[in-house]
């Protein structure tokens, strides 16, 4: 140990303290930790002189001093101290807290009638510290102490104490303040804040800073407040009890702080802590917070509100808890009062104390259960409250009791529904918006329409009023989009091919919403989406209302009027769907008052008006038969074209997407009209833009999937297809525009068929060399000259799905003369499931339409199928498994006896997925069935003998699928496997007949036959008896339909 | 006119054609003698008091005058006041005052308040926009794209907070944001929520593609909310060029509780990329009428490659395109 004694001022100190930072910092810890303890003492003893005058800015180290005064005799106490410690702890080394505290137990009373009890308090938590925590560092710290006390020793001016802290504080200050500039190298900082954070005092420096270092700004003394509320938040039970003691203490006097900034920021710490130690670790503060309330001092009841309102929305339920110790749970405590500063003369209070009280409107503390009274006139007494964020509350406050608490509101509901109504029309947009909610939660909380029924009149006009479009719309800004600005990459919202799956009933395609819908909720949406859901819930009663109101805003033809015009048509499509009945009788009149709006002059005025006619587009389609109907349809349908043609890009959009729409709905009656229809979307397709190119790519493949086979006319193809195929030749390969052609060309390869041959080779091989060089891609991205991405490999896949379903064995020549076989086997084998899925979709087409050029690599392809019917496969990659399964029983059929090879390997796979109780994807079932059944029909002598294991979950399986060709496949399988093993089906007759019975007519007579034959065998191998038995299992209906048909 | 305070850089702003009105505090009636109006009581105050004009000018007229200390005589001016009583000459002048923040006095003007030292150019407003969200949703990836860098496919957690500023043209002039692009991971984070201290504007980000990205949203707003009251934010849903999303927009509706706007976006494709930031200067400027005039130079949607090897590739597909088709069904590409 080494002594230096250099008589320096404060100079010399900084040079003996700082060989490194660490260093420094160390030192300043060591001999920090007597200032916050000095400080702990609860907030009521606060009187002491020199904490009183700690941290007033400048003057603060003039009160140090003063304070520190007889320094040396302290020096010399603390140089004695050092020396036990260190004799502590080499000769009795124990990291033992309680050890060392014994040792000065035993030592202190030597020194404690010379020196005062202060610098006792001091020194024994300073050893005890030291000791505690760094038992092994202990050396080096003695050290650096000595060094620390020496230098003080010699110099007069500075107390260790005021050094301590005012190095340590200096030091976080000036990270904190350093931080906020952008320009600073700030993972340097962090370093350092990481490494300040090691000290287990680290958060002590920060409560100081926070709440007494008032000679620094507010922004540090926050930040310190924030780090420690993390700090604490992650690591509280890691700090010492006395340190706990200390931060807790030192919080309680800032919730009144004179500053804004830092009560928010000490409110934020204390529902951290509370949240740590809960309302038992802590109930000062609630007695804390209890005086704030009462002190009638603004900043000590809006720092204390601010606190219980944190706690509450942190922890909605801690408060209504038994504490022991106090007679009551907080909440019972608060809640009246916080009732009470409903009537307060501070808008801020009153908000908070309403904020704070909404927060228990889920949980329901019975406090508040008996305050509900007082509650709801409070909120009552708050409804024309001046400022608005407490409209905005009281507002969400009855929305939410209404979604949760209906009951309450029930006899006061005519005032409330009164006072929505106002507030509906509050003139600050947010209180008018929250209150807007209240029509949808009306609804769904099933109260009675009665109670509202009165009231629809002055509800619908405002609603009606509140729809139009606020002067600060963003659509409005962005209505003027002119055809000819090029789209860039960041209007283009990514889109995504959505691989084939075989037999799902229309897939999982999602409507995607508009993007205007979900991006900004404001009145007009809100407004709109309240009227829907009240026409759901009073149908054809709001239209006496809303129609007149309909028909003045619509004959506002003045430009001036547009926006009301806006509204009236957004109204018509939102009730389109709840008022049905009603509206039916007038559609005539609402298309014949929407039809002329389609030409008007405002973009989005056309463009909602396109929207409007695609939610009538069902009846419209349907009245084609009554007079009339046809001209009615004619004219909508023009309209709609003439709009894609719009030179707006909003319109385009608005129009192409109710014309598919339209397309859907319409089907065959597009056929007479083909013509003009494909002349209007290949014009559009010559003047679009990016964006508005793939919905028009949409709109196309619709129509084919719409007309099908009509499409296939020489005059059609000859508009249709000429500009297709050019832009198939401009897009390069790595173009990912491509993706939607590729699909476009799917649906039309589909709607031709075979005539679809004349187009068919570019079009095949221009896939195949995608997802051949996609394949190169995967391996060496360089050598293939584009990145690797694999929706080309399956856009082609389903492209080639489609070519063959469309061709059938047509394809044949094709595909005998390219690789595609290597390409699929190599696809089948893919890691993308999606890859996966469409190779095997492929697969399967492919087996239909050309199985002799699978059979070289057969069984190279069976095990890959049967590879994604195993395990955990299935339920990761439903579709992938459901492709498979099809394949296989798409090549069984074709190849027979050759499949025998993986026959056993599939149904042990597929046997555990009929009779999964997880409720797999129904595609799957049906698919699994019919594939059991093909395998049973090609191989029974297999698969019969194990009848017993699927026979039950296999007929139930069968029941629901539809009549097909698929499904006489796996009947074939059915009754080729019973009579090998006629046994086998007994246990599981009552299914089998049902199964049978699921049949509305088999096309086929020989099978049906068959399924004849199986019956009677029954009936002859079961004797009498059991054979009645059986049959009175059945459902009567079932029972009558299978004796009418098959004669049993 | 200076606004001048210990420890604070001088400010001025320009304030020709303006015309002042009696000083006198709207909600404590106090008359100004010398300083501030008794609400903005301490020089610190006065920070606020600009940065607030910056960040929500409309809630400061809502309640109180401006009013600024002039540096010749130390008396208070007033800025503005309720005798505005047009809405909109209010807003268009507080956009003014702060558009045209310029360095007429020859004391130089640095943005201290609100962004110490960092360094804005001429005529040029510049807004704190703070970016949280769960660790690996992309945030920093998206501040890269307005920058040179490509997509980052590699994953490299921020530490603490990286600043970024990034520069917009609006029909208004430039305005540049400096991205305080946070740590999203916990243990990363740093100073956390202290690097929100004076956010003027804020992105919470999630992830499409995880779920809990999405949940964790409430508690960032939250942490924001009690940093920076009555801040626009804006949040974005990233990652839409993922294929299979978890998180479907119609699922999406935490932005109507708390009035916030939403994106999608994807920092891959650049989806949207200009949006969140036109949305925000849009409210922080009071101007629904602002539009960016051109776009910022992004990285490209896509990974680009080497074009000379790309050239001779498409030479050798030409080439073999030009081959007839092989006839043997055994041969496979690669031989």
């Amino acid at each position: 140990m080494c002594f230096r004694l250099t008589p320096s001022r404060r100079g010399g100190c900084s040079l003996l303290f700082c060989h490194t930072h660490i260093c420094r910092f160390q030192h300043t810890h060591a001999d920090r930790s007597s200032v916050p303890r000095r400080a702990s003492r609860p907030p009521s003893s606060a009187s002491n002189p020199t904490q009183a005058k700690v941290g007033k800015g400048r003057e603060k180290s003039r009160v140090s001093l003063e304070a520190f005064a007889p320094l040396r005799y302290e020096a010399l106490f603390l140089l004695f101290v050092v020396f036990i410690t260190s004799i502590c702890v080499q000769h009795i080394f124990s990291p033992s807290l309680f050890r060392h505290y014994c040792i000065f137990q035993i030592l202190f009373p030597y020194f404690s009638r010379l020196f005062s009890p202060r610098r006792h308090a001091l020194a024994k938590c300073w050893s005890l510290q030291s000791a505690s925590h760094y038992p092994s560092l202990v050396h080096t710290h003695v050290e650096s102490r000595v060094v620390v006390v020496a230098s003080v020793f010699a110099s007069e001016a500075i107390s260790i104490e005021y050094l301590a802290l005012e190095e340590g504080v200096k030091e976080i200050c000036g990270l904190l303040q350093e931080f906020r500039q952008p320009s600073v190298d700030q993972t340097r900082i962090w370093q350092q804040l990481q490494r300040c954070s090691q000290f287990p005092d680290f958060n002590n420096y920060l409560t100081f800073i926070l709440c007494r270092a008032e000679g620094h700004s507010v922004e540090v003394r926050q930040a310190a407040g924030l780090l420690l509320k993390n700090n604490l938040k992650t690591n509280y039970q890691a700090i010492a009890p006395a340190y706990q003691h200390y931060i807790k203490a030192e919080l309680l006097p800032c919730l009144g702080s004179s500053d804004r900034n830092i009560r928010a920021t000490v409110g934020t710490v204390i529902s951290v802590v509370v949240q740590q130690v809960h309302v038992q670790g802590w109930p000062e503060i609630f007695q804390a917070i209890a005086q704030c309330l009462d002190s009638n001092d603004y900043n000590h009841m809006e720092g204390a509100l601010d606190a219980l309102s944190k706690i509450c929305e942190d922890m909605p339920v801690e408060l209504d808890s038994d504490v022991p110790g106090l007679s009551d749970r907080p909440i019972n405590v608060f809640l009246p009062r916080l009732l009470q500063f409903f009537s307060s003369q501070h808008a801020t209070l009153r908000k908070l104390a309403l904020g704070t009280v909404n927060q228990f409107i889920v949980s329901l503390p019975t406090a508040l259960f008996i305050n509900m009274d007082n509650y709801l006139q409070g909120l009552f007494s708050l409804a024309d409250d001046p400022a608005p964020e407490v409209r905005k509350l009281v507002c969400a406050a009855l929305v939410e009791l209404l979604e949760v608490q209906p009951n309450f509101l029930q006899p006061h509901m005519r005032n409330v529904i009164e006072y929505m109504l106002q507030a509906n029309q509050d003139a600050d947009e947010e209180v008018a918006l929250e209150s807007c909610e209240f029509w949808s939660a009306f609804c769904e909380a099933r109260c009675s329409p009665d109670l509202l029924r009165e009231f629809l009149p002055r509800l619908i006009t405002i609603l009606l009023t509140n729809m139009a479009y606020a002067d600060d719309d963003e659509a409005l800004v962005d209505a003027d989009d002119d055809e000819n600005g090029p789209d860039r990459d960041q209007d283009l919202k990514p889109r995504f091919h959505q691989s084939r799956v075989h037999g799902a009933d229309g897939g999982n395609e999602e409507d995607e919403e508009d993007d205007d819908i979900i991006n900004s909720w404001n009145l007009r949406k809100c407004s709109a989406a309240g009227l829907d859901i009240l026409s759901t819930v009073f149908g054809d009663e709001l239209l006496p209302v809303l129609m007149p109101l309909v028909q003045a805003n619509l004959s506002q033809p003045t430009d001036a009027a547009w926006k009301q015009r806006e509204a009236a048509v957004l109204a018509l499509g939102a009730v389109a769907e709840g008022c049905i009945n009603g509206l039916l009788p007038h559609l005539t009149q609402i298309v014949a008052f929407l039809v002329p709006l389609l030409e008007d002059k405002r973009p989005l005025v056309r463009s909602i008006t396109c929207w409007t006619l695609s939610r009538y587009s069902k009846w419209i389609v349907q009245a084609v038969g009554h007079p009339d109907g046809h001209a009615q349809f004619d004219k909508v349908l023009t309209g709609l074209l003439r709009r894609i043609l719009d030179s707006n890009k909003r319109v385009q959009e608005a129009a192409c997407s109710a014309f598919a729409t339209l397309e859907e709905e319409a089907a065959e009656e597009l056929a007479p009209r083909l013509e003009l229809i494909l002349q209007h979307l290949m014009f559009a397709f010559g003047k679009y833009q990016r964006r508005n190119l793939r919905i028009l790519y949409d709109a196309i493949g619709t129509l084919a999937d719409a007309v099908g086979s009509e499409l296939n006319e020489v005059k059609y193809l000859e508009i249709l297809m000429p500009p297709l195929i050019n832009k198939w030749q401009q897009l390069p390969d790595s173009d990912k525009d491509l993706f939607p052609l590729l699909e476009c060309f799917t649906s039309i390869a589909q709607a031709l068929g075979p005539g679809f041959t004349h187009y068919a080779e570019p079009v095949f091989v221009r896939c195949i060399n995608l997802i051949r060089t996609q394949e190169i891609a995967k391996a060496d991205p360089a050598r293939a000259g584009v990145a690797y991405d694999k929706e080309f490999i399956v856009c082609s896949l389903d492209l080639l799905s489609g070519l063959a379903e469309g061709l059938g064995s047509s394809i044949e020549s094709l595909v005998s003369r390219s690789d595609l076989r290597d390409l699929l086997l190599q696809c089948c084998a893919d890691d993308a499931a999606d890859v996966r899925q469409s190779a095997l979709a492929l697969l399967g087409d492919l087996a239909k339409a050309c199985a002799v050029h699978l059979q070289p690599h057969l069984p190279d392809f069976l095990n890959l199928a049967a590879k994604q019917l195993q395990g955990s496969e299935v339920k990761d990659n439903v579709s992938v498994a459901n492709n498979a399964c099809w394949a296989i029983g798409e090549v069984a059929v074709k190849v027979r006896q050759e499949i025998s090879p993986v026959v056993m390997n599939v149904i042990t796979c597929l046997v555990p997925i009929l009779t999964s109780s997880e409720g797999l994807n129904k595609s799957l079932l049906e698919n699994s069935a019919i594939t059991l059944g093909r395998l049973g029909w090609v191989c029974p002598e297999l698969v019969a003998p194990h009848m017993d294991h699927f026979m039950l979950a296999w007929c139930h399986a069968l029941r629901s699928i539809r009549d097909d060709v698929e499904k006489e496949d796996a009947f074939r399988g059915l009754c080729a496997m019973v009579r090998l093993n006629p046994g086998g089906a007994v246990n599981a007759f009552v299914p089998m007949c049902e199964a049978i019975g699921s049949w509305h007519e088999i096309r086929s007579p020989d099978l049906r036959s068959e399924i004849a034959q199986v019956l009677h065998g029954y009936k002859q191998l079961l004797s009498g008896v059991t054979w009645d038995q059986c049959i009175a299992a059945l459902d009567p209906p079932l029972r009558e339909k299978l004796i009418k048909k098959y004669q049993i | 006119m200076i606004v001048r305070g210990e420890g604070y850089q001088a400010w001025s702003f320009c304030v020709s054609g303006l015309k002042w009105f009696p000083l006198e505090c709207r909600v404590c009636g106090s008359r100004v003698s010398k300083g501030v109006v008794p609400f903005f009581s301490t020089l610190e105050s006065v920070g606020l008091l600009i940065s607030l004009l910056v960040v929500s000018p409309l809630s400061l007229l809502a309640s109180h005058q401006l009013i600024l200390l002039c540096d010749r005589c130390g008396c208070a001016i007033p800025l503005l006041s309720k005798a505005h009583k047009d809405r909109k000459l209010r807003q268009g002048l507080i956009f003014f005052l702060v558009l045209k923040q310029v360095r007429r006095s020859s004391v130089p003007c640095e943005v201290e308040m609100a962004l110490p030292g960092q360094t804005t150019p001429d005529n040029c407003p510049a807004f704190k926009l703070v970016i949280v969200g769960d660790g690996g949703t992309g945030k920093t990836t998206f501040v890269k794209r307005h920058l040179t860098g490509e997509f980052e496919k590699k994953y490299e957690p921020t530490i603490g907070v990286e600043v970024h500023p990034l520069d917009f043209f609006t029909n208004c002039g430039r305005i540049r944001f400096y991205c305080w692009d946070t740590a999203g991971q916990e243990k990363f984070g740093g100073l956390r929520d202290g690097y929100y201290i004076h956010g003027h504007c804020a992105i919470i980000m999630f992830d499409v593609t995880a779920r809990l990205t999405y949940k964790n949203v409430p508690t960032w707003h939250r942490d924001l909310c009690r940093v920076c009251e009555n801040i626009p934010i804006v949040l974005c849903g990233n990652k839409v060029d993922v294929k299979n999303r978890q998180v479907k927009a119609k699922q999406v509706t935490f932005h109507r509780k708390k009035n916030l706007q939403y994106y999608e976006i994807s920092a891959k494709s650049n989806y949207n990329f200009e949006k969140p930031f036109l949305y925000l200067a849009r409210k922080l400027a009071g101007d629904v009428n602002l539009h960016f005039v051109e776009s910022p130079a992004l990285a490209p949607p896509e990974v680009t490659i080497d074009l000379a090897a790309q050239q001779q590739y498409e030479a050798e597909l030409a080439a073999a395109a030009a081959q007839p088709l092989p006839d043997d069904d055994e041969e496979t590409f690669d031989n």
